[in-house]
């Protein structure tokens, strides 16, 4: 009798065995092992691929800032992951660690998440070190499963943010995660990065630039052609007082050849920053204006576009006439000529942080407030002229704690209106801002969703922290991250 | 005059644009003026470099990659190297005037290249169709809908688009018309089109004056037909492309309708032309006695054909800008059948030289062909054919062009 159930139980495990193969094989055909890992060097034995088992796999890790993002798969709620001598359980509940679920992974592998599936966990490499190459291990009763070496090459820090905070597709109580996420991404990267570089620069024509058109750029190049035909449109010396910074934040862009191309092709003094990592909107803008020379600066989303490139001076005038003036943007349309901006306006919704709508959006232009120049609480950070000293030393540039270009422009009227400085609209100067094609490059709508009520949860405690060390008073933009 | 002609085509066989810039290049050289010329090169262009010219003064450049994000319009991916290039080029040719004619394949950035390589020389732009405000291949039909096109529109671009299998959203059409807006008001001095429909429509989108100004006219051959050859006139012809924008399969379904319900008087199609339809006309033709495909033509043999038919058709389903083949069948000397809608009708006086198609449709094509037919028509033929004359001959054509490059150098002068 018991060598019958003995057998039964063989042959009902070497079943499941070869499911398991099964699966494992669809699973890796459908997420191969990354390059990277074995590029990394690994010796036979050590390197990924090579300690694979079927019932669990690590896809990679990837050091980002001061964390460790890795990726796979257990079938086992008992297994590890392995760093140096610490053991850390994939638990939702495992102080070193944040977890998440891979409904993706689960659904190809058709595992129960309850049993830890599919999986992507943040280390924090302040809890255990973790230099690039290290191994880390998915081990199970005593035994390797998978290794996957720790890697360093160039990581898209907000892709990976977008796929951790999209990862769990559950709204249900999200600011109480963002709690415990804290701030991996945007509070390490450092204020001011020497990283950034002058990666191009036409040359310089006799008399400086007064005006400096700053362009935070992630990958909507396309675009350029258009703010630089707008720009040529100018007629000296009026060009000649206009240069272009580009602050490239994708780093696997090489935008060089392109912007000497612009720069040959329209005249158009032009200065191209990069970084070797992704750095975020507000950062791209803030050494965007470090580099700019103009006393004036206009800081355009790469997906705005003037209508009229006399409006950039337009702006510059409204700040050199108006000493009472901070900040001055134009009237913002859509691509369907509605209006897009007229100012901002915080609202309040139920169950969510506060978020801001734009006045005006969506109606037709020709109620567009006849007044040249409206004033406004809030605008929008997508097309803004500023003076370049008052936003570099008064206002200490764009706040860094949000994830993605969100809530820093409403933190940046907070700070200016602190200081007791207005805040306008020039009705006369009409720019088309694409709606929202920027957080395109950010995943599907839950994750931006997700996004977005992160940058809200970010800008709250900002406020808070803003309010508790006294209104008013300008708070430098990584503190109020902190 | 030093004339620098700026044209993706240059040939009598790349369609309505190559036959107006080969024939004014011709034109202008015949007329003692030195005429250089930028076309686009074939891809296995026969120098190391970037351009060759192996035809004289014409200055083949490089295809350039198509961009993914503007398609066949806006800007192509070039070099910095590539624009000093060509512009030292620009001035060494030191020309008085640059005649632009399109950007099509050659990328919107030919324009700054050309204009600050001689920034003495205007540059006169020559719309051949509406490609400058229009992402629907330039022709102002709405695709989704089949009007003609009222005015630019980002959302309704975009459903245009997107019926004719191109599916861009708002925000490509937004910057590519913007990119070209400001392109063409920026380094054009003077607009003009062959077409005072296309001329208005443009200027109300782009915002700037555009005026009217023939392409060069086709010669009028020496012989003319006879208007005492037996009656009745009822051979008709279509001449060109065999596309279905061309209208070619409207036309037979009209001559169809008509023989079947006119089987006393029925009337004959010699199609000549060739392109993608050519296969299904060559077995529509095989099928149906009353139509015969004759295969491709030479241009310069155009007229002659012509004038072996009663009536040329120009059936197309867009406005048309100045259609070569409605030229070359006045300077034939045969009537002509052609709706009057659009660009069209600019060029014929009705019931002159012409008949008159009330709108594009097989109804109204078979109820035109019925009134070719009609006894009074049969008889006015002879004067008809006698009125069917270039609305410009070839010389005075070459002198309102030649006005138009004297007044944008005296304005750009000044």
């Amino acid at each position: 009798m018991t060598r019958v159930l003995l057998k039964r139980v063989v042959r009902g495990l070497r079943r499941r065995s070869r499911l398991i193969d099964r699966l494992a094989t669809k699973y890796r055909r459908r997420f191969p092992a990354p390059r990277s890992a074995n590029e990394a060097g690994g010796s036979e034995g050590e390197g990924q691929g090579s300690i694979h088992d079927t019932r669990g796999v690590l896809e990679d890790a990837t050091a980002i800032d001061g964390w460790v993002l890795v990726r796979g798969w257990s079938v086992d709620p008992s297994s590890v992951l392995r760093v140096g001598d610490n053991d850390v359980r994939l638990s939702a509940d495992e102080p070193l660690q944040f977890w998440y679920r891979r409904d993706d992974v689960n659904t190809a592998l058709s595992l129960n998440p309850d049993t830890r599936g599919g999986f992507l966990v943040l280390l924090p490499t302040a809890a255990a070190p973790l230099p690039t190459h290290r191994p880390i291990d998915l081990v199970r009763r005593g035994a390797i499963l998978s290794r996957a070496l720790v890697t360093s090459g160039p990581v898209d820090t907000i892709d990976q943010a977008a796929l951790v905070l999209g990862a769990d597709p559950t709204l249900d109580n999200i600011e109480e995660r963002f709690e415990r996420l804290g701030t991996p991404f945007a509070d390490s990267r450092s204020q001011v990065d020497p990283a950034w570089h002058v990666q191009f620069s036409s040359p310089r024509p006799e008399k400086p630039p007064t005006l400096s058109i700053v362009i935070p750029l992630y990958g909507n190049e396309q675009y350029l052609s258009g703010q630089y035909a707008c720009l040529a449109t100018l007629d000296e010396p009026f060009r000649s007082a206009v240069e272009v910074v580009v602050a490239n934040d994708k780093p696997s862009s090489d935008l060089r050849s392109l912007l000497h191309l612009y720069a040959e092709l329209y005249g158009i003094t032009t200065t191209l920053i990069g970084c070797a990592t992704n750095q975020g909107f507000a950062r791209a803008v803030n050494a965007g204006v470090k580099h700019a020379v103009g006393r004036n600066v206009i800081m355009l989303n790469s997906d705005c576009f003037f209508h009229d490139a006399q409006g950039v001076f337009d702006l510059a005038a409204d700040l050199d006439l108006q000493p009472d003036l901070g900040t001055v943007a134009p009237l913002l349309l859509r691509e369907d000529g509605a209006i897009d901006h007229l100012g901002m306006e915080r609202v309040s919704l139920p169950g969510r942080p506060d978020c801001f709508v734009h006045t005006g959006a969506g109606l037709p232009l020709a109620l567009a407030p006849r007044e040249p120049l409206i004033r406004a609480r809030y605008v929008t950070g997508a097309c803004l002229a500023v003076r370049r000293d008052d936003f570099l030393h008064r206002f200490g540039g764009f706040p860094t704690f949000p994830l993605v270009g969100d809530f820093e422009d409403a933190a940046l009227s907070d700070v200016i209106a602190g200081m007791g400085l207005a805040l306008g609209v020039r009705t006369t100067v009409r720019a088309t801002h694409f709606v929202r094609s920027s957080f395109e490059h950010r995943g599907d709508a839950g994750a931006r969703d997700v996004l977005s009520r992160f940058n809200a949860w970010r800008y709250q405690r900002w406020l808070d922290r803003r309010e508790s060390e006294g209104s008013g008073e300008m708070l430098a933009p990584d503190r109020g991250a902190r | 005059m030093r004339v620098l002609l700026v044209t993706p085509y240059l040939s009598e066989r790349a369609g309505g644009v190559g036959v107006a810039c080969a024939r004014l290049l011709t034109a202008l050289t015949e007329a003692g003026h030195e005429v250089f010329a930028f076309t686009l090169g074939d891809s296995d262009l026969r120098s190391r470099g970037r351009y060759t010219s192996s035809e004289g003064n014409i200055i083949h450049l490089r295809p350039r990659p198509i961009d993914p994000y503007w398609g066949d319009f806006g800007t192509r991916s070039s070099e910095a190297i590539e624009v000093r290039q060509i512009r030292s080029i620009v001035a060494s040719i030191a020309p008085d005037v640059i005649h632009v004619h399109h950007l099509l394949g050659l990328g919107a950035e030919i324009l700054p290249t050309v204009a600050t390589g001689a920034p003495s020389a205007p540059i006169v732009y020559t719309h051949h169709d509406a490609w400058s405000v229009c992402l629907s291949d330039g022709r102002l039909v709405r695709r989704d809908s089949g009007q003609y096109c009222a005015e630019q529109n980002t959302v309704a671009c975009s459903r245009c688009n997107a019926a004719r299998g191109n599916p861009i959203d708002e925000r490509v059409v937004f910057s590519r018309n913007l990119l070209s807006k400001h392109l063409l008001t920026r380094f054009v001095h003077s607009h003009y089109s062959p077409s005072k429909y296309f001329a208005s429509r443009i200027a109300h989108d782009l915002g700037v004056r555009v005026d009217f100004l023939p392409n060069i006219s086709p010669p009028v051959p020496e012989a003319r037909p006879d208007g005492n050859l037996t009656l009745p006139r009822n051979r008709l012809g279509f001449f060109g492309q065999l596309t279905e924008s061309k209208g070619v399969l409207s036309l037979i379904a009209a001559v169809d309708r008509y023989n079947a319900g006119n089987p006393e008087r029925p009337v004959s199609l010699d199609i000549y032309g060739d392109g993608p339809l050519a296969e299904q006309i060559g077995e529509i033709a095989d099928s149906e006695p009353r139509v015969a495909y004759r295969g491709a033509y030479p241009a310069h043999r155009a007229s002659a054909l012509m004038q072996r038919v009663d009536w040329v058709c120009l059936p197309s389903l867009w406005p048309e800008v100045s259609p070569i083949v409605l030229h070359e069948a006045l300077a034939a000397g045969t009537p002509i059948i052609v709706s009057r809608a659009g660009g069209k009708q600019e060029h014929v006086a009705f019931d002159r030289n012409a008949i008159a198609v009330e709108d594009d449709s097989i109804e109204s094509w078979a109820d035109a062909i019925a009134g070719s037919q009609s006894p009074e028509r049969q008889s006015a033929w002879a004067d008809l054919s006698r009125q069917a004359q270039p609305l410009f001959s070839a010389e005075d054509s070459l002198r309102v062009t030649l006005d138009a490059y004297r007044s944008a150098i005296s304005a750009h002068r000044a």
